[in-house]
């Protein structure tokens, strides 16, 4: 059981490799920004996994559930200063149809 | 018993990341902003409650109360995700439109399609005169545009 | 009757949150719920106006629309991962950007109308006005799926009757 979930943290972390190369290359800060997001929430999750190999489970779920929520209010302040800086450039209302 | 948990755990945690792998090349190989987002909103959501989920069935295996309170703690995160990956990828999809990334359309460039609605016509009888002329109008819009197509 | 409500709610979060039993523990939980249900109990629960058996009717059909919603899931992330790693992906991707109208009434169906969007295959909303919704969908076959039956299903929930 160790050994099988000490692989799943392992595999988890070489999949946020790509992630990370995302958050190198993106073209935009968006980009980043979704990938931070991703890389936070699978940070989440490998807390727990930590927790049950250190056989600590109930002090690292709290850590978990702090990361989470965190996480999401990160991903929402950075999301609120894109949606606030941008509209000075007189694009009117994002419902309208672009090109037209 | 335990070795039922044991291995319905192993089951979901090993599911949850090969669809974990399909979101982050997903996140790697789509064209466009937008696109990306469908594979970072769907991905993760799914991935992460199948792990937390093989972590709950792993921790009520040596079932005691302390367990089964950290069990529904870990389920409250899986639940806690599934409400706010979806929220933050419609905020920060938001944030990316309204800050003029343009998506990789197949029809033009950027183009709105209306769908119109499925109670499109209570609708305008309801509302009356006005609504019905905006949505003409904008139905005309769309119908040059799959012209165009 | 729903202050009551709430401070349940909140009380079962602390206890989960906490676990800890012993009297200490829960005379704090009682004692900070009391306050927080007292100071802040009008941002839960909006339409005060609705019987109370309505509400226990929409309690009991969430359960049911959340397994319906999983499977939606589970759908949603095998198609990304089938498109992820098909070798000509350009070709199978048509992304566009539609806009319809749900006719829903409520805050709270349009969130969770926008959540489901987003949780099935193909399909994430980009942003919601009145009820409009601005919806970005991967493909064809995605785009034309949103007219289907999901508004109704939402609709079916929240019905007050």
């Amino acid at each position: 059981m160790e050994i099988a979930l000490m692989g799943a943290g392992i595999c988890l972390f070489l999949m946020m490799i790509p992630i990370m190369c995302r958050i190198i290359i993106g073209p935009t800060a968006i980009d980043r920004i979704v990938a931070v997001n991703v890389i936070g929430t699978k940070t989440a999750v490998l807390l727990i996994i930590i927790g049950a190999l250190f056989d600590n489970v109930s002090m690292f779920v709290d850590f978990a559930i702090a990361y989470a929520a965190l996480n999401f209010l990160g991903s929402l302040a950075a999301s609120r200063y894109f949606n606030r800086t941008r509209p000075a450039y007189g694009k009117g209302s994002s419902m309208e149809v672009k090109g037209s | 018993m335990d070795d039922i948990l044991n291995g319905l755990s192993i089951i979901l945690i090993f599911s949850g990341l090969i669809f974990f792998m399909g979101a982050s090349v997903g996140l790697m190989r789509f064209p466009d902003f937008y696109t990306r987002m469908h594979a970072a909103g769907k991905g993760d959501t799914l991935s992460t409650i199948l792990i937390t989920a093989g972590m709950a069935a792993q921790v009520l295996s040596h079932f005691d109360l302390v367990n089964l309170f950290v069990a529904i703690k870990i389920i409250a995160i899986a639940v806690l995700i599934m409400l706010t990956s979806p929220t933050s990828t419609h905020l920060l999809m938001k944030a990316g439109y309204d800050d003029g990334i343009d998506p990789v359309t197949s029809s033009g460039k950027g183009g709105i399609i209306d769908l119109g609605g499925p109670f499109i016509k209570r609708i305008q009888s309801d509302d009356g005169e006005s609504k019905v002329k905006k949505k003409s109008s904008s139905k005309k819009k769309s119908a040059t545009r799959k012209n165009s197509v | 009757m729903y202050r009551t409500l709430i401070f349940s709610l909140l009380l079962i979060t602390w206890i989960i949150l906490s676990g800890f039993l012993d009297a200490f523990h829960v005379g704090l939980g009682v004692l900070s719920c009391f306050f927080v249900t007292w100071l802040s109990s009008d941002l839960l629960f909006s339409n005060r106006s609705l019987r109370f058996d309505n509400r226990l009717k929409q309690a009991c059909r969430l359960p049911l629309y959340l397994l319906w919603l999983l499977w939606q899931i589970v759908l949603a992330n095998i198609h990304v991962l089938r498109i992820s790693f098909s070798p000509r992906m350009r070709e199978q991707i048509q992304p566009q950007i539609v806009r319809f109208r749900s006719g829903l009434k409520s805050d709270f169906e349009k969130y969770v109308l926008a959540q489901s969007i987003t949780l099935t295959p193909g399909t994430v909303t980009l942003q919601i006005e009145g009820d409009v919704f601005l919806v970005h969908a991967i493909s064809d076959v995605a785009a034309k799926g949103l007219m289907g039956s999901m508004a109704d299903r939402v609709r079916h929930v929240f019905s007050t009757d």
